[in-house]
């Protein structure tokens, strides 16, 4: 016991798991941009981060969750950042919405008349201003090692989106990304003989910042309509080539 | 997503790419990707362990659930949040119970619009969605090959084939007003498809 208690004695913040890049008081990180081939480039950008202003946070074991938050870059921002807090990112149950408190239980169907206007108004001048300080997402999550960076998927839709009308403008932009291999998976899979292929299996901890966007249940009728109908061309056209 | 465009036409933008692959380049990691909710028939239909080739129609028919799904959930506004509601009928689709998920999905078609409440913004697409919620469960009945003992031959991925079905399919069952609201998007479809004609 007293030897366990001498060795947990000389853990530093990193060994007991904390991400001391994503914990600093200013919230910043430095990430390289992503060029249009979805190569990192050897320069590096800061990117201030909200951890209040949560766009996405699901549940899960440390080395598979992911979590979006609004971010920005110095100058980049569109203007002052907005009160921290400002979006309620509260969650029930569900794995599927964004922002959002999802409740199973049946309510009464209806935009709600006049209130129901009014409130989503508020809603979404409240949307507008938190968009418009912070308007990227910074996601961080634990891809396997073995997939392609989400960053070169991006840069490749946008490539055949230059050609396509149907891709172009419906596809995100990656701007800035890192792995950071340090808090691999790798070393502890190793230790345990988990596999023997040095990739399978292995996560590492990636960042990468793109540019914000809303939740397509924001929309209603024909914006929504046409809006969804994009993005199914969208992921029809490289099938159908 | 979307994207609100200066015009104020807002875009829309297919997102989420960290689980998107290259067929040539396959990743070691065998997790069944995909959203449960949202999963095609045929896919739920071997459950995440049984590994049923991912078909682009899968991909195809997860899409309109999704659609269908935005349509019946209420979206309550508060303040700067939003609180989601669903309808419970859909209730198993978010469980690990595939049956239940299944079940709910081919009962879905025919309460849709009517025991399931359409959300008023997008109740004049009702009929158009209820159709093409429906030919997907449709074509999943038939997959259930009964009384025969022939083998299950494997289904090739064709994709240009499968969505002039849809767009056949689907139109072979719309209500006038459904044809109305799917004119547009038939052109669209069968331009990108590269059959402009007549299906």
């Amino acid at each position: 016991m007293l030897v366990l208690l001498l060795v947990l004695q000389r853990f530093g913040r990193r060994q007991w798991g904390e991400i001391t890049e994503l914990t600093t008081v200013a919230h910043s990180v430095l990430l390289h941009p992503i060029d249009e081939n979805g190569d990192l480039g050897a320069g590096e950008v800061g990117v201030n981060f909200y951890p209040t202003d949560k766009v996405y946070s699901g549940w899960s074991i440390l080395g598979r969750a992911t979590t979006v938050m609004g971010a920005s870059t110095e100058g980049g921002g569109g203007g002052p950042p907005a009160r921290e807090g400002h979006v309620k990112s509260s969650k029930k149950t569900g794995d599927d919405d964004v922002g959002t408190t999802v409740d199973g239980n049946p309510k009464e169907v209806g935009t709600g008349g006049d209130g129901g206007d009014r409130a989503r108004n508020v809603y979404r001048k409240a949307c507008d201003d938190i968009i418009k300080a912070h308007n990227l997402i910074l996601k961080i999550s634990w891809p396997e090692t073995s997939r392609n960076p989400e960053w070169r998927i991006v840069a490749h839709a946008q490539r055949l989106g230059a050609a396509d009308e149907f891709i172009r403008g419906h596809v995100p932009e990656a701007k800035y990304g890192r792995d950071f291999g340090r808090y691999s998976t790798q070393r502890i899979r190793s230790f345990l003989e988990l596999r023997h292929d040095e990739r399978a299996g292995t996560r590492t901890l990636r960042l990468i910042v793109m540019n914000r966007l809303r939740p397509i249940h924001d929309l209603e009728g024909e914006q929504l309509w046409d809006a969804f109908w994009q993005c199914f061309m969208c992921t029809l056209f490289p099938a159908v080539q | 997503m979307y994207n609100p465009s200066p015009a104020g036409k807002p875009e829309g933008v297919l997102n989420d790419y960290d689980l998107a692959s290259w067929r040539e380049h396959p990743t070691t990691n065998s997790d069944r990707t995909g959203t449960i909710p949202f999963m095609s028939l045929h896919m739920l239909g071997g459950g995440l362990e049984d590994r049923i080739p991912r078909l682009y129609r899968h991909d195809a028919e997860s899409f309109i659930w999704v659609l269908a799904y935005i349509t019946v959930v209420n979206v309550e506004y508060k303040d700067c949040s939003v609180k989601i509601s669903r309808p419970r009928i859909i209730d198993p689709w978010f469980t690990g119970d595939y049956e239940s998920h299944i079940t709910s999905k081919h009962v879905f078609p025919g309460e849709y619009g009517r025991r399931i409440p359409i959300t008023d913004p997008h109740k004049r697409y009702t009929n158009a969605i209820r159709s093409l919620v429906d030919y997907w469960v449709q074509l999943d009945y038939a997959s259930y090959d009964l009384g025969s003992d022939e083998p299950v031959k494997p289904e090739t991925d064709d994709p240009k084939d499968a969505l002039k079905k849809f767009v056949k399919g689907v139109e072979a069952t719309f209500r006038a007003d459904a044809k109305r609201e799917f004119a547009n998007v038939r052109t669209l479809l069968l331009r990108a498809i590269g059959a402009p004609e007549v299906v």
